[in-house]
């Protein structure tokens, strides 16, 4: 299938890149190595990147409110950046736009003010 | 053979597959092959690769959980009217209602969402669910197809 980019660091926050098409199968695929970032790196927040998502189902709900849960406990915020018109409608109809700020561009997110 | 048939008219497609759950892909996959006959727009196709996707990846984590079990799609066209109908044989839905509340999950500890049902009565015109505990869910879906014939067409 497709290659999963791994997940990175820009300054405060980790960046995770999300497949082609999030669905359960590729959601289970998603390395981010997230409980070790947060215990030592000072990650205050954590990035999902859409740019390269074309298709989006519940489970990148699921996704998303699996990391929320977690980085909030270390006091972090979670941000989606670059996600389509569909992923953007989709999310806000389950409720997560309450929760999570929403970027046009990754840079945009990393760069943001906490 | 081009037997000269006009497109839309009445066909049917059915595939068996097992809940392995890189077949959540492959049934998207199918199904928008299947549509490409019914000029759908780039929205129509969206909207039912995602109820197909939430039906299917249903019986992969609920009807079979971790065994694997066939699941069976049916994707049938009349006049422009699609009809999807996703069957598994796996664990049945006790409270059919309950289960179809926007929000509920019975697994909230593995990563679910409980918008499932949502997503597939929102995408679609329709969606009915048969099931019995220990027998196996239907679930079937209608949507009428290329109507907004000012939107860009897929090829
Ligand atoms: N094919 C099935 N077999 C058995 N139970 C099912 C089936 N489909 C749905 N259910 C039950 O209905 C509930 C709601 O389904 P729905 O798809 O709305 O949410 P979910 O699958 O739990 O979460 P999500 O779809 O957001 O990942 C499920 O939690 C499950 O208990
Ligand atoms: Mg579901």
């Amino acid at each position: 299938m497709q290659n999963q980019r791994d997940a990175y660091c820009i300054s405060e926050s980790l960046v995770i890149p999300m497949p082609r098409e999030l669905d359960h199968h590729s959601s289970t695929k998603i390395r981010d190595n997230l409980d070790l970032m947060l215990a030592g790196r000072g990650i205050r927040r954590v990035v999902l990147d859409f740019t390269d998502t074309e298709f989006m189902d519940s489970a990148g709900i699921g996704m998303v409110l699996a990391k929320y849960r977690r980085v909030k406990a270390f006091g972090g915020q979670v941000a989606v950046s670059g996600a389509n018109d569909r992923i953007l409608r989709i999310m806000k109809m389950s409720g997560i736009g309450q929760i999570i700020s929403f970027y046009t561009t990754t840079h945009q997110a990393v760069s943001a003010k906490q | 053979m081009d037997k000269g048939k006009q497109t839309g008219v009445q066909e049917k497609v059915s595939v068996e597959f097992e809940s392995y759950s890189h077949n959540e892909q492959f049934a998207r996959v199918v199904t928008a092959v299947f549509m490409a006959r019914l000029n759908p727009t780039m929205e129509e196709l969206e909207d039912v690769k995602t109820a197909v996707s939430e039906a299917v990846t249903n019986c992969v984590i609920h009807g079979y959980e971790d065994r694997i079990g066939t699941i069976r799609m049916e994707l049938t066209c009349d006049q422009g009217q699609l009809t999807v109908e996703i069957t598994d044989w796996g664990t049945g839905i006790g409270n059919i209602v309950q289960a179809r509340e926007p929000l509920y999950t019975s697994k909230p500890s593995r990563e679910r969402s409980g918008m499932g049902f949502t997503f597939m009565e929102t995408f679609m015109d329709s969606m009915e669910v048969r099931s019995a505990v220990g027998e196996g869910t239907t679930v079937t879906m209608k949507k009428k197809i290329g109507n907004k014939i000012l939107e860009k067409k897929v090829v």
